[in-house]
């Protein structure tokens, strides 16, 4: 849990994304604010992979993001297609992208990806290789690290 | 203790069409609620739902219905209550809608509730009525169940009575 403190503009504590008013108070203009932050941001950034069993299957975004929609849409109904995704970068060469979801709304989206199966009959797995709150995190991973 | 806890969610079936009321069975509302909620909430929404899922009351004439579904998933269930716009019977479709008009955790608050509704509901027709013979017939209807809260609330008085003596004694 962060607190900022910032000096006065917006009153109230912000938790989640709901502010919470105060009664409305005039506040001098020396006066302190503090905002609550209960999770480290809100959203969540996903670095995912797309594995199909044969080789030679090309999709562009747009098809990438209808898959993603269809995988919400199996497990979660209208309801979970309704989930607002982001597909910040792909690649069509290796089938790798960054994907930025509400954070209420990762579980959702990492369960639907697990059990998403098959893509016009071919058999298919996302592989899931960075997830963090954080873009900036997703820059470097430890693990594709060389070291020497 | 442990036990599982239900919500009882009292639904009321709104229509143009007066046959499609009477055309209500419980098995096929069980099976269009549950199509619905596979459609609105996907494989986890059917399967969560559908475990402590059931159809408890149906009354065909002023299509009430009350459905029962596990305390943990009754805001799927709820929630996917106001896609359903057609009610499918022999092939005839009759475009209708639920209205949700309490939630209660047990049946018998359901049924305060529905009662005191009803009451309520019978002066409301007594009001919109342009026929005659309907309004005596209403009003019959709304002195009688004057009476049996009178005497409902007799009843509970004096049983409140009794208990207050037994305990002095």
């Amino acid at each position: 849990m962060r607190e900022a403190v910032r000096l006065a503009g917006r009153s109230g504590f912000q938790t989640a994304g709901k502010v919470e008013g105060t009664p409305c108070l005039k506040m001098p203009a020396t006066a302190y604010e503090r905002l609550v932050y209960k999770s480290p941001s809100e959203y969540h950034y996903m670095k995912v992979c797309l594995e199909f069993q044969e080789h030679g299957v090309g999709l562009n975004t747009a098809q990438f993001k209808q898959l993603l929609v269809s995988a919400l849409k199996d497990l979660f109904g209208e309801v979970g297609a309704a989930l607002p995704v982001d597909i910040l970068t792909y690649e069509e060469k290796t089938l790798s992208a960054i994907l930025r979801v509400c954070s209420s709304g990762l579980a959702k989206l990492w369960s639907s990806l697990t059990l998403f199966g098959t893509y016009k009959n071919k058999k298919c797995a996302f592989r899931v290789i960075q997830v963090s709150p954080f873009l900036l995190a997703l820059s470097g991973n430890s693990r594709e690290q060389v070291l020497g | 203790m442990v036990r599982f806890k239900h919500r009882y969610l009292l639904c009321e079936l709104v229509s143009e069409d007066a046959r499609c009321r009477l055309s209500l069975d419980d098995r096929v509302l069980g099976g269009l609620v549950r199509d619905t909620i596979a459609r609105v909430h996907g494989t986890f929404g059917a399967a969560a739902c559908s475990v402590g899922f059931a159809v408890r009351y149906l009354n065909a004439y002023t299509g009430v219905v009350l459905l029962r579904c596990r305390k943990d998933f009754y805001q799927l269930v709820w929630s996917a209550l106001p896609f359903i716009t057609y009610l499918e019977n022999k092939g005839h479709r009759y475009p209708c809608f639920f209205n949700t008009l309490h939630v209660g955790g047990t049946i018998r608050t359901c049924q305060k509730f529905l009662i005191q509704y009803n009451r309520r509901q019978l002066l409301i027709l007594l009001q919109n009525c342009t026929d005659e013979g309907e309004r005596e017939a209403i009003r019959k209807s709304v002195s009688r169940s004057c009476l049996l809260e009178k005497e409902s609330a007799e009843e509970l008085s004096d049983s409140a009575g009794e208990e207050a003596v037994e305990i002095v004694e």
